[in-house]
């Protein structure tokens, strides 16, 4: 898989069926992994907890994992640059409660919205600029955003949570409590999105450049990419998407209070690698991060009904996270290469 | 600058039949301290492969990074087809017909070939879309056109070095430029690899590419190039057709110093004894089959040109990596060195190529730099002894004359010279037997130079096995004893001190195994 030849001039490897190939492919990919992860885990539990493939179980998870999960989709943008982005948990409270905070003055709903949203492309684009334009490594603007994002939360509130700021049946609710032909609306709108996001990454020519940004910045610069500009965009869209989460919460809350999304940004990024993304950059897929999310819920889910300790439970996510990196190591054939 | 003018035009009627495709006119680029280039004035003519040739740090970089838009020269001006182009960047130079392929490959490992190829070019489909299909052909006629038949579906990271060499060259290729600079493309490839690159420039060729091609191998330039353009410190020392010439009159060239205010070292002493005798040292690709030995009060040179093999043959005898095969015997004794602290207990001392990555921790003190390689002999249960360290800093502060307001400060505050003196005192505080000095006085003032070469010299009388490894020919005339030369790896030569001169260094160095034994003949 990873001979690399040193022979002279050309390597003339035989081109095989085309189908034989996209099979060969998908058996070797890292998501088809993770994938028998989460079929190995979902069997696991159904035994051990026949309650888990119960119809409201199932929708429950389906609807938690989607508030990491539309995170993850930001995160793995500024993962696949090479970057990271520790300010999505405190943007996501902001978001929360700037918009309940507009409601509950009596906008409309689209303008509260859109305003909670502008604040969180606000942050993204100060960590943007710092990262371009100042030329820091992103972990620094993006710890400060945490910190400062969390204060003009906790300046929003005073510290009380934010109540009644639609009529109870009001349709915003229905963005985070109701549900589409039966499935929860925040899955709805997370797969919705990961299908967009995935498009994005693969299929335009912004998407490709930023594996080229993560896999060897110099080269793309060489290659009159704009590098800045692209890097901006994507801390605005991290920003966007954990500013979304936030909003879907509130919506299925009724309710925002300042420390919503405390510690998100540790699950969002463990969501990531979990899912394959490799934080030294250029490698990660939209399919995998949407994995990554599932079997984050599944695992706390499951051991809360088996009967674990709720104390323990980061234990096990911690494991997770090596076993899945070691595992990907494996596949890679870092150890075989010395 | 205007007398550089009418010198370029004067150059262009004597010599140039044809008319430049590009014109280099009085082109400088001076950096703080540092002239990179000065009035350089020279013609490329068009469909020729041209040769770029100089000494380590005579300006070929930094020309073909101006002429590549990635630098901009301070003074002087380019000209393309007789007209003027300011470069404001490499998209600029490459609309202006201008590719180059550097030095480094630039490439992005965990794309395919295909994605590498067509990196900022890539066909649209629709406004946002990428055209797959479009992008694989593109990339499928861009090697086809090299007549290089490489899978585009292929993770770039598992490629050759050949191969990525090539993906580097159809990278630029794609833009149609018409000059192409080749930045020391053969430096990591094997025979048959740089074959093949030839004839892919034969073909560029034929297709009426211009081609600059820098290389300090007078060979692949005497097979490959038509004209070739020597620079020395700077300056542009002549351009002329490859026919008109020899190697050894570019390496002579390429050398042209005045040799006659250098001192020179006589002979060892055949009676001392060998400290240090290395036998058959292999580690590939690095270098293979060294053997040499160095006699207590000798010092030996290492010459040769970048990329020899010098510093990695050192870096074995220190065990950082080991060599694969050979002896090593210290005072006659075989040593087996795994490691650095093995190397320092057995008498080995290291001062390393790059001092501020490898020798100095700049942001400690100068008592604590100079400390550290001796501190596990000083400590005591594993407790600093302060009073011992601090003993022995003094001393060596005193002895090699560090210019430092006190012990305390920091290292990364001192002059070039003196941070180079507490590198070498750091490790003559361990006793070493074998003392290694890789590029001892680089970026060091000339004061600072001439205490740093009487110091070694003092150092071999009290008895010490000295190896120099230095690119600066005049430094290692007047300190060896003895010289050797490394070229791809190899010991390819070796002279005594008092009749090693620049050019049969440069010689040994750059040239064939042919002109190597006319050499040797007529010494």
């Amino acid at each position: 898989m990873n001979d690399v030849h040193t022979d002279a001039k050309v390597d003339i490897s035989a081109e095989g069926s085309v189908g034989c190939r996209f099979i060969r492919s998908i058996l070797r990919s890292r998501e088809t992994g993770i994938a028998l992860a989460i079929v190995i885990m979902v069997a696991v539990l159904a035994i051990l907890a026949p309650s888990f493939l119960s119809a409201d179980n199932v929708s429950n998870n389906a609807r938690n994992m989607s508030f990491v999960g539309i995170a993850v989709l930001g995160e793995a943008l500024v993962l696949i640059i090479g970057g990271i982005d520790l300010s999505v948990g405190s943007i996501w409270g902001v978001t929360a409660v700037a918009s309940a905070a507009l409601m509950s003055y009596g906008l409309p709903t689209p303008v509260a919205i859109a305003g909670g949203l502008s604040v969180a492309a606000l942050f993204g684009l100060f960590n943007g600029l710092c990262i371009t334009l100042l030329r820091m490594p992103p972990f620094v603007p993006t710890l400060a955003t945490m910190s400062i994002a969390r204060a003009t939360a906790l300046m929003i509130t005073r510290g009380r949570s934010i109540d009644e700021f639609r009529p109870i049946g009001d349709s915003f609710f229905e963005l985070g409590g109701g549900s589409i032909l039966g499935v929860p609306t925040p899955f709805v709108l997370f797969a919705v999105l990961s299908i967009i996001m995935w498009v994005l990454l693969d299929r335009t020519i912004f998407g490709r450049r930023l594996y080229a940004i993560g896999g060897n910045e110099t080269a793309a610069r060489l290659s009159g990419i704009d590098v800045d500009r692209m890097k901006i965009a994507v801390y605005v869209l991290s920003a966007l998407f954990a500013g979304l989460a936030g909003l879907v919460e509130v919506s299925y809350l009724s309710s925002a209070i300042a420390n919503q999304g405390t510690g998100k940004e540790l699950n969002v990024i463990a969501a990531a690698v979990i899912g394959g993304t490799n934080l030294m950059g250029g490698e990660g897929t939209i399919l995998g991060v949407f994995f990554g999310a599932i079997i984050l819920e599944i695992l706390r889910n499951g051991l809360v009904l088996i009967g674990t300790d709720a104390y323990s439970q980061g234990i096990f996510v911690g494991l997770v996270i090596i076993i899945a990196v070691f595992i990907d190591q494996l596949r890679k054939g870092v150890w075989r290469r010395k | 600058m205007g007398g550089g003018h009418a010198v370029a035009v004067l150059l262009l009627k004597m010599e140039n039949a044809m008319p430049a495709l590009l014109t280099i006119d009085a082109v400088s680029r001076i950096f703080p301290g540092v002239k990179a280039l000065e009035n350089v004035s020279f013609g490329i003519e068009a469909g020729r492969i041209h040769a770029i040739v100089g000494e380590n740090g005579a300006g070929k970089s930094t020309l073909m990074q101006i002429i590549a838009g990635v630098q901009q020269p301070n003074g002087g001006r380019l000209l393309l087809d007789g007209e003027e182009i300011r470069l404001s960047g490499t998209r600029h130079a490459r609309e202006m017909g201008i590719g180059i392929v550097f030095q480094e490959l630039n490439l992005a490992p965990n794309m395919t070939v295909a994605e590498n190829i067509c990196l900022g070019i890539e066909p649209p489909r629709g406004v946002v879309f990428l055209d797959r299909p479009h992008q694989r052909r593109l990339a499928r006629e861009a090697l086809a056109r090299m007549s290089v038949d490489i899978d585009i579906d292929r993770r770039v990271g598992d490629l050759s070095i050949a191969q990525q060499q090539l993906i580097e060259i159809c990278k630029a290729l794609i833009h149609n430029p018409r000059l192409l600079i080749l930045d020391e493309p053969t430096s990591s490839l094997s025979d048959a690899e740089t074959a093949f690159l030839f004839k892919v420039m034969a073909d560029l060729k034929a297709a009426g590419v211009t081609m600059l091609y820098i290389s300090h191998r007078m060979p692949e330039i005497f097979s490959v190039c038509d004209a070739i353009t020597i620079l020395r410190d700077g300056h542009h020392v002549r351009t002329m057709a490859l026919a008109d010439t020899s190697p050894e009159e570019v390496v002579r060239l390429m050398v042209g110093r005045d040799l006659s205010n250098v001192g020179r070292s006589p002979a060892a002493d055949p009676e001392k004894p060998v400290v240090l005798e290395v036998r058959g040292l292999t580690r590939q690709p690095s270098y293979r089959d060294i053997s040499f030995h160095v006699r207590a009060g000798e010092i030996v040179g290492f010459a040769g040109l970048v990329g020899a093999g010098r510093s990695e043959v050192m870096l074995g005898l220190f065990g950082s990596p080991p060599p694969e095969v050979g002896e090593i015997r210290i005072d006659g004794q075989p040593v087996i060195i795994d490691r650095a602290a093995t190397a320092i207990a057995k008498g080995i001392a290291l001062l390393p190529e790059d001092r501020k990555r490898q020798g100095l921790v700049l942001g400690l003190s100068v008592s604590d730099n100079l400390a550290l390689a001796a501190l596990g002999q000083k400590a005591r249960f594993g407790l600093v002894n302060f009073a011992a360290e601090r003993q022995l800093v003094d001393r060596y502060v005193k002895r090699l004359r560090i210019k430092t307001p006190n012990v305390d400060a920091k290292v990364g505050n001192l002059s070039g010279g003196n941070q180079q003196k507490v590198v070498l005192a750091k490790w003559l505080a361990t006793n070493p037997r074998v003392l290694i000095v890789d590029e001892p006085t680089r970026g060091v003032d000339v004061g600072s130079k001439a205490q740093i070469y009487a110091f070694l010299r003092e150092l071999a009388s009290a008895g010490l096995a000295i190896i120099v490894v230095s690119s600066d020919l005049p430094e290692v005339i007047t300190i060896s004893n003895r010289i050797l030369v490394m070229r791809d790896g190899r010991l390819v030569g070796e002279l005594q001190g008092a009749d090693a001169d620049e050019e049969k260094i440069m010689a040994l160095a750059a040239l064939d195994g042919a002109a190597e034994a006319q050499l040797q003949d007529a010494s």
